[in-house]
């Protein structure tokens, strides 16, 4: 939200560092490239002979009367346009083959990378930001990789065909008429610096716009309810304003280029005109009339090229800023990844221990300060506390999360550090503080966590997770598809969904973080039985605040400042009357 | 075409800088066809004549022209680009407008990535058209049919030749624009399902890592990639078939003009002169052909993505305040019923609360008890309109709440909804959510009295603290404090807790109940809760059920009347026993 003191991340990437690892994307796509390169090389002949065969046509039969020359020049025109056709047939299809197969590359490749960060990065970066690096920056990458590659390539071919035919006349005038080129590359170059910070920012505004817009959107309930709608529009009309200024200023950049080179182009004319004109007129002879005006069409030729370059230079510097950013998020290190090493889990049997943990956040913050716990295979955890105490926390080191600062976590005796996180994920079950269910349909939510699982396994867990009922009486049924957030069906019912995924998720370890606390006692107490079920034989962490489900775990452990501060059975606890005795007498009923 | 009218509004506020602009490139192209015409007098009159003073006089018109050139290019570019962004502007900013204000069913059923493609890429494409297409298309329009004029009157006969590929031009553009605009509508529906699958990707990552899914999802993403690309590759046939033949075929006109002309030449009916003039004039026929081609897509694309948006901008808002509102203030009693009200959801058949009546009196708290699902939040829903009943009404202070000003209804009917979304920002931002300009005292009185202070002021920068987007960084006791004491802040006359204390140990819910006494001594509370403890002193309690009140009175009543209560009590009685 708060824009006007941040300051505008630089460019980290030089724009030839961008260009490259751009191209090492079109490595793979040698082939599509060179039947461009040859799309284009008809589709410029198509264009060039055009002009020489009309010429010859007036110039060599027209005016003598020859019509059975015309005839034939005409029949050659027709066949040159036609291979000029088909070029350009081709190089537009494979041309936006060649760059759609780059966007969708890219897009795939960031898409995975993104999969790979960890989650401290989401909580660092707003998902519109991300969001906007994916679609937005690539599709101006996109742009670039496609007609703008096209048009300076072919620029490139002419300016150097033109530059050879001009050293092949005269070396004297040829030098005098790109006398100017160096002034010309340091216009360019002091723009193109320019029109970089411009284009940075008009990057970074659009993720800025992008991240209110996801923010507000999924906040337009909050919004409303506390009639706030105007402050969030005005809001979004600030970003909004901060990205057209933006885009404004960065268009004058280029809007103020074009002509500046323009008119260095026209200052070459001139000059080639006034010194080959002087050399005509007073010159020894060697420089004639007629070179002096091949020469003046030359200039033109070979300046449109030019311009169209420098052009082209300053507007990729907007690809080359979203390019910057691609290159960012896909550089980002995710901060937790399996070792090089690592070996792989396999069905463990769930014996977990703590040792020693210490864990914070950040590091001025300790929230876990020398933790030791342990659980046997099929042993029940119960944690209870405070709320803000550190219950998720504890149990999000599991599947690491996050890693903790020093000690060892440890399952069937491995650190957790030295398997594959995937392999260690595996063997973890969860049912999330927050209920987050996808905008897909109940029963694929359902196998979310277990994709080969049939249908009919995904109705007994729903079942079992006392889901069922509500489901059939959706207009749908299973196959009902829920909205973002899931904001159709009733919170409760997401939690009984969350516990149903996890039920047919089988894992060997799981966690319940709260899973009912959005259910009512008696539908709770219908769901213990499955959940009861689900825990008989495998180590599980369980959080809860209504002390009822927990009563029978193996140990429950009272999380306070900094860790530990009671642990025991439930009796042991009651009869000790300490913290827990003072949270079960909390919860009775006045 | 329909859509191009309505997209021209748009372009009415900016009607002045477009004007500029185009008049700036009608001087740029005039310029660039005068610049020829000196050149040939630099060589014929100059160069060729050896006349050092022709050379001279010809080179300063030149640079001349190119300052002029200069000068109006910038400002069509520049002109250009600020009209067309004030476009993108203004259309955003109706569209979020739009849907910062659609009532709830709306949100229920559009994906929230979807919609940000809207107002992302829809409008880039639309803007697109204004900043480029349209100025270039308005003049390769004029250029044309000025071009027809002027080979006409030069030789009808000829220009009847050319012209005989005109109409098979015209059939392919119609052609051509009838095909790629769904085409390209197709491309946009398939990137925000892109989109879309991303957006939730981020938004649910936790799950999706801890059930080590990235493999599925990204076989999902990769699958929508491709479908993205071979639609793209689709509208690229189109275009790279639509677009070289309209090329192609002007060039015939070309050689048609050639071959026919060079023989009336022959046969001495027209001078040589004649041929080349016409054929000149005839490449400014055929480039505005070749452009209006190529805007082709532009065009398409950006009809595509004008339809979508006005999609949104057409859809009507179902819950608005009345014509003549009555305004409500924080001088209302507070006094709230419901009066046989029956509600059922957009789109469902069945209702999902039928005939609910009570009475809430100012000052009383009421409590709501049901099995999940049973209708609860639903009920309370309905207070602050988020949807509209069926059947019935809802009365506050006697007043239907229908007549009452929407905003103002809402500020005086807090609700702490069930689920806690907090934002991006401070802790404070948080707090003053809904009264921005409250004093530094009002947020740490509300948030004293949510039990939030202590917490908050244990965070390493105090109520200066940045949470994450949707409050990450904080327990998920720690948000429903938060969002308790945003809501506290605004003093509403009615409040409503939609189990929103479900997060918190008991010992805190405890404190927090205490603390919220004499507000709700003075205020009209509704609160949901699974506890039996948090409701027990209720001046009334209803058990819902299937969407009906099947009991209702005290607690101590209810003890004796209701079998399910019954059942509710000794579903949580069981725990204490053990
Ligand atoms: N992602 C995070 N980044 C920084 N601090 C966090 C994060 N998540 C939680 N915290 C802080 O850590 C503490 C413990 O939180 P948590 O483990 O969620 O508590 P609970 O016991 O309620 O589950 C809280 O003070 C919270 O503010
Ligand atoms: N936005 C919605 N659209 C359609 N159906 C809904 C919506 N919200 C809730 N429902 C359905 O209405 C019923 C009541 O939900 P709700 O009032 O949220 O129950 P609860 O008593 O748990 O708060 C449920 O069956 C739920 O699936
Ligand atoms: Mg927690
Ligand atoms: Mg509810």
């Amino acid at each position: 939200m708060s824009q006007e003191n941040e300051q505008i991340p630089a460019r980290t990437r030089t724009d030839w560092d961008v260009i490259k690892r751009l191209l090492a994307y079109l490595g793979g796509e040698g082939s599509v490239l060179a039947v461009v390169l040859v799309m284009l090389v008809l589709q410029t002949v198509g264009n060039a002979f055009g002009p020489t065969l009309i010429g010859r046509a007036i110039d060599e039969f027209i005016s003598v009367d020859d019509r059975a020359g015309l005839r034939t020049t005409m029949l050659t025109l027709g066949g040159v346009y036609l291979v000029g056709w088909v070029g350009f047939m081709g190089q537009i299809y494979f041309m936006s083959m060649l760059s759609q197969r780059l966007l969708k590359k890219l897009r795939s490749d960031i898409f995975e990378h993104v999969q790979k960060l960890s989650i401290g990065y989401f909580f660092k970066h707003g998902a519109g930001d991300l969001m906007s690096r994916l679609v937005n920056d690539t599709s101006a990458v996109g742009n670039l990789m496609g007609q703008q590659l096209i048009q300076s390539l072919g620029s490139l071919f002419g300016l150097i065909a033109v530059l050879i035919a001009m050293f092949a006349l005269n070396v004297q005038l040829t030098l005098v008429t790109i006398i100017i080129l160096p002034i010309m590359v340091a216009i360019t170059w002091w723009f193109s610096i320019r029109s970089r910070a411009a284009y940075r920012e008009t990057r970074e505004a659009l993720g800025q716009l992008s991240a209110g817009l996801e923010e507000d959107l999924s906040t337009v309930r909050e919004a409303q309810s506390f009639a706030v709608t105007e402050d969030v529009i005005n809001h979004f009309r600030q970003d909004n304003a901060h990205n057209r200024d933006a885009e404004i200023r960065a268009a004058g950049i280029t809007a103020a280029f074009a002509p500046i080179m323009d008119a260095l182009s026209t200052l070459a004319t001139v000059l080639v005109a006034g010194y080959g004109g002087y050399l005509a007129i007073f010159g020894d002879g060697t420089v004639t009339v007629g070179v002096v005006v091949a020469f003046l069409s030359y200039a033109q030729q070979f300046f449109r090229p030019v311009q169209l370059l420098s052009n082209l230079y300053t507007t990729a510097q907007s690809a080359f800023a979203g390019g910057d950013r691609v290159f960012d998020l896909l550089d980002a290190e995710p901060e937790i990844s399996s070792k090089p090493n690592a070996s792989e889990f396999s069905d463990v049997d769930g014996h977990v221990a703590f040792k020693d943990i210490v864990f914070g956040y950040d590091d001025s913050k300790i929230i876990l300060d020398g933790v030791s716990l342990e659980a046997k295979p099929g042993e029940m955890i119960a944690f209870v506390g405070e709320t803000g105490a550190g219950k998720s926390t504890f149990v999000n080191l599991l599947g690491r999360f996050y890693d903790i600062n020093s000690g060892d976590l440890l399952i069937d005796g491995t650190d957790v550090r030295d398997v594959t996180v995937r392999s260690l994920r595996q063997q973890l079950g969860e049912v999330p503080q927050n209920s987050f269910l996808f905008a897909d349909s109940i029963m694929n939510n359902l196998k979310y966590g277990a994709h080969e699982a049939t249908d009919d396994e995904a109705i007994s867990a729903a079942k079992a997770a006392m889901a069922h009922e509500f489901i059939m009486d959706l207009p749908d049924g299973y196959d009902t598809v829920l909205s973002t957030g899931a904001t159709s069906i009733s919170q409760g019912q997401r939690q009984l969904l969350c516990i149903a995924r996890a039920i047919l998720a089988d894992p060997k370890i799981l966690i319940l973080d709260e899973a009912t606390s959005n259910i009512d006692t008696r539908t709770e107490r219908l769901v213990q039985k499955a959940i009861d079920n689900l825990l008989e034989n495998r180590t599980s962490f369980v959080i809860a605040h209504r002390l009822s489900t927990i009563r029978h775990a193996n140990q429950i452990v009272v999380i306070g400042k900094g860790g530990i501060v009671e642990r025991g059975t439930h009796d042991e606890l009651v009869t000790a009357g300490g913290h827990y005795a003072g949270l079960i007498k909390a919860q009775e009923i006045d | 075409m329909d859509i191009i009218r309505r997209g021209l509004v748009y372009l009415r506020p900016y009607w002045r800088l477009a004007a500029g602009a185009f008049a700036s490139m009608l001087i740029v192209t005039a310029t660039n066809l005068y610049v020829p015409q000196v050149i040939q007098q630099l060589i014929d009159d100059g160069i060729e004549a050896q006349n050092w003073e022709g050379i001279i006089w010809a080179t300063v018109i030149l640079l001349g022209l190119a300052l002029i050139r200069g000068v109006f290019s910038f400002t069509n570019t520049y002109w250009s680009a600020e009209s067309s962004q004030g476009i993108a502007y203004d259309l955003r900013n109706e569209i979020f407008e739009k849907l910062e204000n659609l009532s709830f069913s709306f949100h229920d059923t559009h994906q929230t990535g979807k919609l940000m493609t809207r107002t992302t890429s829809d409008v880039e494409n639309v803007r697109t058209f204004f900043a480029q297409g349209l100025l270039q298309l308005v003049s390769a329009l004029i250029t044309f049919l000025g071009s027809i004029i002027i080979l006409l009157v030069t030789d009808w006969r000829l220009a009847l030749a050319v012209l005989s590929t005109v109409p098979v031009i015209i059939v392919i553009f119609v052609f051509l624009f009838s095909r790629m605009g769904p085409l390209f509508g197709e491309v946009q529906r398939m990137l925000g399902k892109l989109n879309t699958i991303l957006q939730e990707n981020i938004a649910g990552i936790r799950v999706v890592k801890s059930f080590t899914a990235e493999p599925f999802e990204l076989q999902r993403y990769r699958d929508q990639n491709e479908n993205l690309y071979q639609q793209n590759i689709h509208v690229a046939r189109y275009f790279g078939t639509g677009f070289p033949t309209v090329f192609l075929l002007s060039n015939i006109g070309t050689l048609i003009v050639i071959w026919y002309g060079g023989n009336r030449v022959i046969s001495e009916q027209i001078q040589l002169g004649q041929l080349i003039a016409f054929n000149s004039y005839l490449s400014y026929l055929l480039n505005p052909i070749f452009q209006i081609g190529g805007l082709s897509q532009q065009l398409s694309s950006a009809t595509a993505s004008g339809n979508r948006l006005f999609e949104i901008i057409d859809t009507e808002i179902e819950i608005t305040s009345p014509a003549n509102p009555i305004p409500i203030t924080h001088q209302s009693p507070g006094h709230l019923s419901f009066e046989n009200v029956t509600f059922r959801y957009q789109g469902s058949d069945s209702n999902v609360l039928t005939d609910i009546s009570f009475e809430a009196h100012p000052g009383q708290t009421v409590a709501l008890l049901g099995s999940t699902g049973s209708g609860k939040s639903s009920i309370v829903n309905l207070i602050p309109r988020f949807y509209d009943v069926t059947d019935g009404r809802i009365a506050i202070d006697g007043t239907n709440i229908r007549e009452y000003d929407l905003n103002m209804l809402r500020e005086q009917v807090g609700s702490c909804l069930q689920e806690v979304t907090l934002r991006s920002g401070t802790i404070r931002d948080n707090i003053c959510f809904g009264k921005p300009d409250a004093t530094e005292d009002e947020i740490i009185e509300a948030a004293k009295m949510a039990q939030a202070h202590v917490f908050i002021m244990q965070q390493p920068n105090g109520y200066d603290t940045q949470v994450g987007e949707r409050g990450s960084g904080l327990s998920g006791g720690q948000r429903q404090r938060v969002a308790i004491a945003r809501v506290l802040l605004v003093h509403p006359r009615i409040i409503i807790f939609d189990d929103s204390m479900s997060a918190l140990d008991a010992e805190t819910e405890q404190e927090l109940k205490v603390a919220l006494n004499p507000f709700l001594e003075k205020h009209t509370a509704i609160i949901i809760a699974q506890r039996i403890s948090t409701v027990v002193s209720a001046d009334q309690i209803l058990v819902i059920d299937n969407g009906e009140i099947i009991a209702r009175g005290t607690h101590t009543e209810l003890l004796e009347s209701s079998g399910v209560y019954q059942d509710i009590v000794r579903s949580q009685l069981e725990e204490e026993e053990a």
